[in-house]
């Protein structure tokens, strides 16, 4: 698989305080990878760390191919498209006169303005001054900004914080759309398991500095396993006639069982006088599987 | 030139000249001020007298005006956030000497102005000597190496808080230091950055408290003062450009 980021080691340390440690990611190219974690684990200061907005203390960073270093770091982002944390604009520009200043740093023709602001929905802004925007449109305008010039990589942190569910609705629908449609890969971080569960192939989560997963979406569903759980009326008896059981809160958990299976454990209870007071098949969810990863409470 | 383009662009709707323009319109109403009676001794030593005038104003003035115009240069970036995209796209660095390089056309066009005015007072009063040209480039050239100081060392703080009334504090008390410095011995006034639009004034005065005369006279320009505060700006620059473009945003 071919990847449009990998890093090795990537770590930042503020003193004793380690912000990122030795982490190894790897986006492939032309996915929306989703990078998860709780507020505070690292992921702003990743990408960050990507885009060289800060320095890493230790670790190599690959981007569309090349080793990030200070020489090359502007030739390489030529080809990447950002917006972290919030956006940035300047308040008493309008919306073409913020990425006329784009176009122009990044040597983009005219015609990638009207483009940008097309494709965000903010053509109709007229003279409006961008500190006038509603957030949302602010949010538009800095997706506008990154997508000037048609990047090949596009690093989104939190996009859609701040958004009312319409806007947040519209940004995940874009943020969709822009593989397809542009051949764009997305790194796109945020808090929220849903929102990533929603747009992401890949995804990477993150817990206080450390990658603790980092796979396909559908690997991450895997993870969910089933299980068969039963309340007995003899739970430590049903324990020894039922060796694979594990027995928590009142229940007995079993693996997951055939149909075959489970009649015949059902029937050798029953023969030895254990009632079976409910059995259920239990699964854990994709929110399960976070907690356990980041050891937080699932935002939701 | 594309930067510096940019930096003018980005300063749209925002009248930065406003505030060169009604600073410098305050000094020339001074000046007016104090030529609105005049003999014909003034006359004469009417332009010695202007550069003088403008040269004490100008410490205190400056130092406030260039205040103001550099934080108000320098917000733009905090307000919106701007750094963490500009720093994407283009060398922090040339980002630094485009800022620096904007708010020096400003205070050139500021001195300029004075000298302007100056040239003016004296085609409308009839200033009884020839134009200075040389004290003019001596003016225009150690009240722009001032300003130009205070603009950077103003700068970096600016650039690096973004509380912008660390700048705009340390350029009031900048330019009442300038004003106090005075007061004290030549090497005391050399620690102050604003104290230098007085000392490398080439026009000095001599009053005669008895006569009740004060004489204007041109003394040599102080060379070593004006290769002193070029070298710190040469520093000064080297190392508050180098942390900013070090600098995590």
């Amino acid at each position: 698989m071919d990847y449009c980021i990998t890093t090795d080691r990537l770590t930042k340390r503020y003193g004793q305080e380690v912000s990122v440690n030795r982490i190894g990611l790897a986006v492939p190219i032309g996915t929306v990878y989703g990078f998860l974690g709780p507020n505070g684990a690292g992921k702003t200061t990743t990408m960050k760390m990507l885009l060289g907005l800060v320095h890493p203390t230790e670790g190599d960073i690959c981007v569309l191919g090349q080793n990030v270093n200070e020489k090359n770091r502007l030739s390489v982002l030529r080809n990447v498209g950002s917006l972290i944390d919030s956006p940035s604009y300047y308040g008493h520009l309008t919306a073409r006169e913020n990425l006329e200043i784009v176009r122009s740093l990044r040597g983009l023709p005219k015609g990638e303005i009207d483009a940008a602001l097309d494709t965000v929905r903010l053509t109709g802004t007229g003279n409006k001054q961008a500190s006038k925007f509603s957030l949302g449109m602010k949010q538009r305008l800095g997706i506008a900004a990154a997508l000037m010039g048609r990047p090949k990589l596009m690093i989104l942190d939190e996009p859609t914080n701040g958004l009312d569910p319409a806007g947040i609705q519209e940004m995940r629908e874009l943020i969709k759309s822009l593989p397809a449609q542009y051949g764009m890969t997305v790194m796109v971080s945020s808090h929220l398991l849903s929102e990533i569960g929603q747009i992401a192939d890949h995804v990477g989560i993150i817990r206080k500095g450390e990658l603790v997963f980092q796979d396909t979406l559908a690997s991450l569903h895997a993870k969910s396993s089933r299980h068969l759980a039963l309340r007995t009326s003899d739970n430590e008896r049903a324990a020894t006639l039922l060796p694979n059981s594990k027995g928590t809160d009142g229940w007995l958990t079993l693996p997951q069982l055939t149909d075959e299976q489970a009649a015949e454990a059902s029937l050798l209870l029953a023969q030895n006088g254990i009632g079976i007071m409910r059995m259920e098949q239990r699964e854990k969810s994709l929110e399960d599987i976070f907690l356990e990863m980041t050891g937080t409470e699932a935002a939701l | 030139m594309n930067m510096l383009r940019l930096e003018f662009y980005k300063a749209r709707r925002k009248h930065y000249w406003l505030i060169v323009a009604a600073m410098s319109g305050m000094q020339a109403l001074w000046l007016i001020w104090a030529f609105r009676r005049i003999d014909a001794r003034d006359l004469v030593q009417g332009y010695l007298e202007s550069l003088y005038q403008f040269t004490m104003l100008n410490s205190i003035v400056l130092p406030v005006m260039t205040a103001v115009l550099v934080s108000r240069l320098c917000d733009i970036e905090h307000k919106g956030s701007a750094l963490k995209v500009l720093f994407t796209m283009q060398p922090s660095g040339t980002l630094f000497d485009a800022k620096f390089l904007c708010a020096g056309i400003h205070l050139a066009a500021a001195v300029g102005f004075q000298i302007a005015v100056i040239l003016l007072m004296g085609h409308v009063k009839g200033f009884g000597s020839p134009t200075p040209t040389a004290d003019f480039v001596l003016y225009f050239g150690s009240q722009l190496l001032c300003s130009l100081f205070l603009a950077l060392f103003l700068q970096i703080l600016a650039l690096r808080h973004v509380n912008q009334f660390i700048p705009l504090a340390a350029g009031l008390i900048t330019g009442f230091l300038g004003l106090m410095a005075m007061f004290f011995p030549a090497w005391v006034m050399r620690l102050v950055p604003s104290a230098y639009y007085g000392l490398l004034s080439t026009v000095h005065m001599d009053w005669d408290r008895a006569a009740g005369i004060v004489t204007y006279y041109r003394a040599p320009f102080p060379v070593a003062d004006c290769a002193l505060l070029t070298a710190a700006l040469v520093i000064l620059y080297w190392f508050g450009r180098k942390s900013f473009v070090k600098r995590e945003v």
